[in-house]
């Protein structure tokens, strides 16, 4: 019987297995202009924002969007308009730890950390639905489509 | 119409096709599929309607961008649709936002959103398996779909609503 179990644990498997991107980090004085070129260059979601080498934000093409409608000043430290102290999740943490992380608040990038607290890359949700289609069995798209209608006993 | 994406090549086929129409692998189940918790059973056969699909941030092709970014801020939400009438015509992200709109911002604050709206845009309907939508994010890189019923708009479903319907599974198992 073919059952998704075996490749598809999201409870048991760790962040580490994730094709993360590479993380962009960029000190808290540098200004918003150069940070939305940055981005727009590299085709960033996210990137970290350090502070005497301790991650200290994150700013996302969320906050992007709301610097351009607000028409923030491009020249304000990127300190300033990034959301402070990132939720984060580590290597071994387990995918459903970071599913859960992100939709509690809606977060759609997580920095990822080491055992030493350094931001070694950034978990994109993107990544996190790659892998699960990458590990759906070829049964979840070829059901049936009716499947609540197969328990019919004859009478006794 | 329910539709069966084909698992070799992703190509979307009709349901009840016995092979793929591009590349004639075949559709047919060869095992039987026993889901092992609600979470890989709500996977493979809930509807997309049963994710919390979001009222959209509808705008027309003439709203200039800079109201459609303002309006999308008040919403909290990282889309817009552009509609023209009841049809669905174009979909502008925060993505585009990023990507599409100089550092200037005298050169697009007052053009209309249909210089920069993607178009046309990928939908799927209410009835398409939870499945479906979880492909089309992974193979497109599409953090927000917009949902058709009956050929009408109603509503957009993002990452955040498959999540946050993952996550209530995982806390039932």
């Amino acid at each position: 019987m073919a059952s998704l179990l075996n490749t598809f644990n999201i409870s048991r498997e760790p962040v580490a297995r994730l094709a993360t991107s590479p993380v962009v980090s960029v000190t808290r004085g540098v200004p918003l202009r150069t940070v939305l070129e940055l981005m727009r260059d590299q085709k960033l979601g996210a990137v970290t924002v350090c502070d005497r080498g301790q991650t200290v934000g994150i700013f996302t093409e969320r906050d992007a969007l709301r610097c351009l409608a607000e028409a923030t000043d491009l020249e304000t430290p990127i300190g300033d308009v990034a959301s402070p102290g990132p939720v984060t999740v580590e290597k071994k943490d387990s995918l459903a730890e970071a599913i859960s992380r992100m939709s509690y608040r809606g977060y759609r990038h997580l920095p990822l950390v080491d055992d030493d607290g350094q931001v070694v890359g950034m978990v994109d949700a993107i990544n996190i639905i790659q892998w699960l289609v990458e590990h759906f069995p070829r049964a979840v798209y070829t059901l049936p489509p009716t499947p609540d209608v197969l328990i019919e006993r004859e009478g006794p | 119409m329910t539709r069966i994406i084909c698992p070799d090549c992703g190509h979307e086929n009709l349901a009840g096709a016995d092979e793929c129409v591009r590349c004639h692998q075949p559709l047919t189940q060869e095992e039987t599929f026993v889901p092992q918790n609600e979470l890989e059973r709500s996977v493979a056969y809930d509807r997309i309607g049963r994710l919390d699909i979001r009222d959209p941030v509808c705008v027309s092709p003439e709203t200039p961008v800079g109201e459609v970014l303002r309006r999308m801020v008040a919403a909290r939400t990282g889309c817009a649709l552009v509609m023209e009438g009841t049809q669905l015509v174009g979909i502008f992200t925060e993505r585009d936002a990023l990507l599409r709109l100089s550092l200037d911002r005298a050169e697009w604050e007052n053009r209309p959103v249909r210089d920069f709206m993607t178009t046309p845009v990928e939908t799927l309907e209410l009835e398409d398996r939870m499945a479906f939508a979880i492909h089309r994010m992974a193979v497109g890189g599409y953090r927000h779909i917009p949902i058709l019923s009956d050929g009408q708009v109603v509503g957009v479903v993002s990452v955040r609503e498959v999540f946050r319907h993952l996550t209530r599974l995982l806390e039932q198992d």
